[in-house]
């Protein structure tokens, strides 16, 4: 059983990727980082569905990072679907995303958003920004319980 | 069925075809009942004592009554109509006795028990000439009319006539409105698209720029280094000029929400926010208190925000920095005003002070964008106020501002 905590990203621009995997290694967290590139794709691994039917999906991963700008299903949609599945209900999910527009902000936490952080364009922010997440959840914040426990 | 073979049917008027064409931008053709053309055909029929009047006009196929008295239906075929022959000339169309006119003595109209014998009708005409239909009066009696009587009859066709351009302008006010609807969207969605799209390639320029700087340092020598951080600057200043101008566009569209707002709270807030951020600067605040004012409270906050960070900004170099908010009366009028002790402009420049963008100081004597006084001009602007600056080099500046 790989106990190495892991965070989600559902990004589609492979730039922000590289660069976020590269923010969180300047951390010297000890993580895997998952990569998902569309919302489907998202959903898919998290449920253990569609793609990626019959994965075992326990343990969830801590955080979950998304854009919302998405191909196939946007970043707000997924966390409804997420927030809506009892299995993914309690999973964090931090909203990563280029706008503050008030209608998304507000969306966000409407539905469920643990937090919402609009990315600077700054590099040495944006990597000072991630780390400080990936330490917040992976080693400050307490994890959900799996749902079949009470 | 009997054929009207000696009712002499009214032949179509020249430009037919733009005469339909006014009659449909009108948009009087079907519409619902107004009391302003019942009144006036009211007004009609008891000014002449005529128990039919109406106001008609001629469609396609047809006569339709946008109002009428003594008619049971609004609707005639256009064959039978005598409005028809009226549209036909500028002048009115008065026929004494309908029996004795070979154009309608076999009209069913007239044959009918109780028959018309008399009608005078004076077409609408528009601004190009073109006869929509006419005001006209009917008896069942044959009759004469005066030349004051004609008279009358026309005032009170003009009458109908400018309620019907009336309506137009209201039609064509309606599409406007609608267009600047969908101008409107159309830029939220540029905005909303802007915010998403443009930075992620810039944060791509700055992250990859400094990737290199970390990762290839030892092949890149002191300029190359150099570089670099140039590209990083730009990139960040770029970030910065996007969200001013997604800023400044916010600004237009948020609905105003009118309260009553209390100015001097408001200074004397962001007085403290401001002596908070830097509590080793000597300031004097003088704020007047009681001003009070009606408008939107978020978009007057950011306004004075605005005034207040650049007095802040521009009195940077003084060891005591004076700011003062207040009210005054000037040559213009009562305004309220914002007074700083700082570095001041040239009044040569005042005319570009509120355009977005343009600075009147260099960027390695004071930061900034020069975004912020565009957004309290936009502010003051949409509240129906005005700002206005005076000042001299090295002298301070105070900028008057009213609400509507």
């Amino acid at each position: 059983m790989d106990s190495e905590k892991s965070i989600l990203l559902v990004e589609d621009n492979p730039s922000d990727v590289e660069l976020t995997r590269r923010a969180l290694a300047k951390g010297q967290l000890s993580l895997r980082l998952i990569v998902a590139e569309d919302g489907q794709e998202a959903l898919d691994y998290l449920q253990g569905a569609g793609a990626r039917e019959g994965r075992e999906t326990e343990p969830l991963p801590h955080l979950v990072l998304m854009d919302i700008k998405l191909p196939r299903l946007d970043g707000l949609t997924v966390l409804e679907r997420l927030r809506a599945d009892p299995r993914t209900r309690r999973v964090p999910v931090v909203i990563l995303t280029s706008s503050n527009e008030h209608r998304d902000v507000s969306r966000g936490y409407d539905l469920g958003a643990n937090g919402y952080i609009r990315k600077p364009v700054d590099f040495n922010r944006f990597a000072s920004v991630v780390e400080h997440l990936g330490l917040y959840w992976l080693l400050v914040n307490e994890p959900p319980p799996p749902v079949n426990l009470p | 069925m009997t054929v009207d073979l000696h009712m002499i049917s009214p032949l179509e008027p020249q430009n037919e075809k733009e005469r339909l064409a006014a009659l449909d931008r009108c948009g009087i053709l079907d519409s619902d009942p107004d009391a302003g053309f019942e009144d006036l055909v009211q007004l009609t029929a008891l000014t002449f004592q005529a128990p039919i009047a109406f106001v008609g006009v001629i469609a396609r196929e047809r006569q339709w009554m946008k109002a009428r008295i003594g008619l049971e239906t609004m609707e005639l075929p256009r064959d039978r109509s005598f409005c028809a022959h009226a549209i036909l000339g500028n002048e009115p169309l008065v026929i004494p006795d309908a029996e004795r006119d070979a154009r309608f003595a076999d009209s069913p109209l007239v044959k009918d028990r109780p028959g018309i014998r008399f009608y005078a009708g004076i077409p609408l005409l528009t601004q190009d000439r073109h006869a929509l239909g006419t005001l006209a009066i009917m008896d069942f009696r044959p009759r004469e009319l005066t030349r004051d009587q004609l008279d009358i009859l026309r005032l009170l066709s003009r009458q109908v006539m400018a309620r019907i351009e009336l309506n137009l302008s209201r039609v064509e006010l309606q599409k406007t409105r609608q267009g600047l609807e969908a101008a409107k969207a159309e830029l939220v969605a540029f905005s909303y698209s802007v915010s998403h799209d443009l930075r992620g390639p810039l944060r791509g320029i700055d992250g990859w720029s400094q990737a290199l700087l970390e990762d290839c340092a030892g092949k890149l020598d002191e300029q190359g280094r150099g570089y670099l951080q140039r590209v990083r600057t730009e990139t960040q200043r770029m970030g910065q000029l996007i969200d001013d101008l997604l800023q400044l566009s916010r600004l237009n569209q948020t609905e105003l929400r009118p309260a009553t707002v209390d100015l001097s709270a408001i200074a004397a807030e962001l007085a403290g926010k401001v002596k908070e951020r830097e509590p080793a600067r000597q300031v004097e605040f003088l704020v007047q208190p009681g001003l009070v004012v009606n408008g939107d409270f978020g978009l007057i906050r950011e306004a004075m925000g605005c005034l207040l960070d650049n007095a802040w900004k521009f009195t940077s170099k003084r060891e005591l920095s004076v700011i003062e908010f207040g009210r005054a009366n000037t040559g213009s009028g009562p305004a309220f005003f914002i007074r700083d002790n700082g570095a001041g402009f040239d009044m040569a420049y005042v005319g570009k002070l509120f355009a977005p963008f343009q600075r009147l100081h260099k960027v390695s004597e004071f930061p900034g964008t020069g975004i912020g006084l565009a957004k309290v001009h936009r502010v003051l602007h949409r509240h129906g106020g005005r700002i206005w600056a005076e000042s001299r080099v090295g002298q301070g500046a105070t900028f008057y501002f009213t609400l509507g």
